[in-house]
């Protein structure tokens, strides 16, 4: 949620509204997901249906380690979420091909429409995304330096080192 | 008026940019560039039979081609004659050979990031050296025209000229093409960026 002001300025947040509000993060052991609830986020323009700035609610879910389900709240329809996924597949190391679906409750704006908006906040997020630095993921704690507001980060590299994950990631003495 | 456009199209920045720099209101109608190739449906090709984007309706005119809508926008709501200047042969001449220059740009920049963004299958490798082949003209052009004391493509002030080259040599690193070794161009699209109305596009991370 940190980078929605700077990466995704005047529709999923406002450099004037940065911090990020203290969430939970748990591990579904029966079923051995990640999820991070509890998530709220002022956001100007939440989903093409939205008629204003609000505070959205998000659940994060990881049920493998190339996919991952947003539920945020729905602004037409209060009580309900919309979702978002995105299935990754590895082509490489540091390749993927990204998949994604998204399933929102809108009457207003049409498919086109709601592709547009979810391609202009993937392409804002590419150019990030592709610019990081080392360009697998770091599974060591000493290469990085987190905040609270990276608990679900966390909780994802550690679930990765205990269920013995290292495809695509940065081991500590690859980086000496 | 009304611009046929996708939100991930160079080509259609140029018109929205332009637009906005002549403070311009234009409906924006969506098309299903990726992933349905809206713009090779049989209703599409009925507005533009080239399946291309961008296409602007205004009244009775319905225009295809980013370049060609620059210079039809431009002449038609600049008073000022900045950014198409009639009444300057020799500035007109260069304004026209730097669009036809943006038109490199496109088969090769755009081409390679098409390839990287969307997937289309092409010779990413020859994009992307065609495309060091053409930056490297517009490096030497920019360092020459700073000598001059000069900022812009084809003159002391910008022109559609450096609107139609700007996009896809902003997100060319959206294709694998690093602008960082050229420091002429990556002068030329900072000062571009700070142009009043500028506004970044996905892939472009340009802050005032």
């Amino acid at each position: 949620m940190a980078h929605f002001p700077f990466v995704h300025t005047g529709i999923l947040g406002v450099e004037d509204h940065a911090e990020v509000q203290r969430y939970d993060v748990s591990m579904n052991v029966d079923q051995d997901e990640i999820w991070a609830t509890n998530c709220k986020f002022f956001q100007p323009m939440a989903a093409a249906a939205s008629k204003g700035g609000t505070i959205t609610e998000y659940k994060y879910r990881l049920p493998h380690p190339h996919s991952v389900i947003l539920y945020k709240t729905c602004p037409s329809r209060p009580g309900e979420w919309d979702l978002i996924g995105l299935f990754i597949q590895p082509t490489e190391k540091d390749a993927c091909i990204v998949h994604s679906f998204v399933l929102v409750f809108d009457k207003n704006n049409s498919d086109t429409d709601l592709l547009h908006f979810q391609q202009n906040i993937f392409l804002q997020d590419r150019i990030i995304l592709e610019n990081q630095i080392p360009r697998q993921l770091p599974l060591d704690t000493r290469i990085e330096i987190p905040t609270r507001a990276d608990a679900s980060s966390i909780a994802f590299r550690r679930w990765l080192k205990a269920n013995g994950v290292t495809w695509s990631t940065t081991q500590a003495e690859n980086l000496e | 008026m009304k611009l046929y456009d996708y939100v991930l199209s160079g080509n259609c920045h140029k018109v929205r940019l332009l637009l906005k720099f002549l403070d311009l209101t234009c409906d924006l109608e969506p098309v299903d560039f990726f992933p349905g190739r809206e713009h090779k449906s049989p209703v599409f090709l009925q507005i533009n039979p080239l399946g291309q984007l961008p296409v602007l309706e205004d009244g009775d005119l319905r225009l295809r081609d980013a370049q060609a809508i620059l210079v039809y926008l431009a002449h038609k709501y600049d008073a000022s004659g900045q950014w198409y200047p009639m009444n300057d042969p020799e500035a007109l001449g260069r304004v026209a050979q730097w669009l036809a220059f943006a038109e490199n740009i496109t088969a090769t920049s755009s081409a390679a990031r098409l390839h990287d963004v969307l997937g289309y299958n092409l010779d990413v490798d020859a994009a992307r050296a065609d495309a060091h082949t053409l930056f490297r003209v517009l490096e030497d052009h920019l360092a020459h025209q700073e000598f001059n004391g000069q900022h812009w493509l084809a003159g002391p002030l910008p022109t559609i000229a450096d609107i139609a080259c700007f996009p896809y040599t902003a997100l060319a690193g959206d294709g694998g093409i690093d602008t960082f070794i050229y420091p002429a161009i990556e002068r030329w699209l900072h000062h571009f960026s700070r142009l009043r109305g500028f506004y970044n596009m996905p892939g472009m991370n340009y802050f005032a």
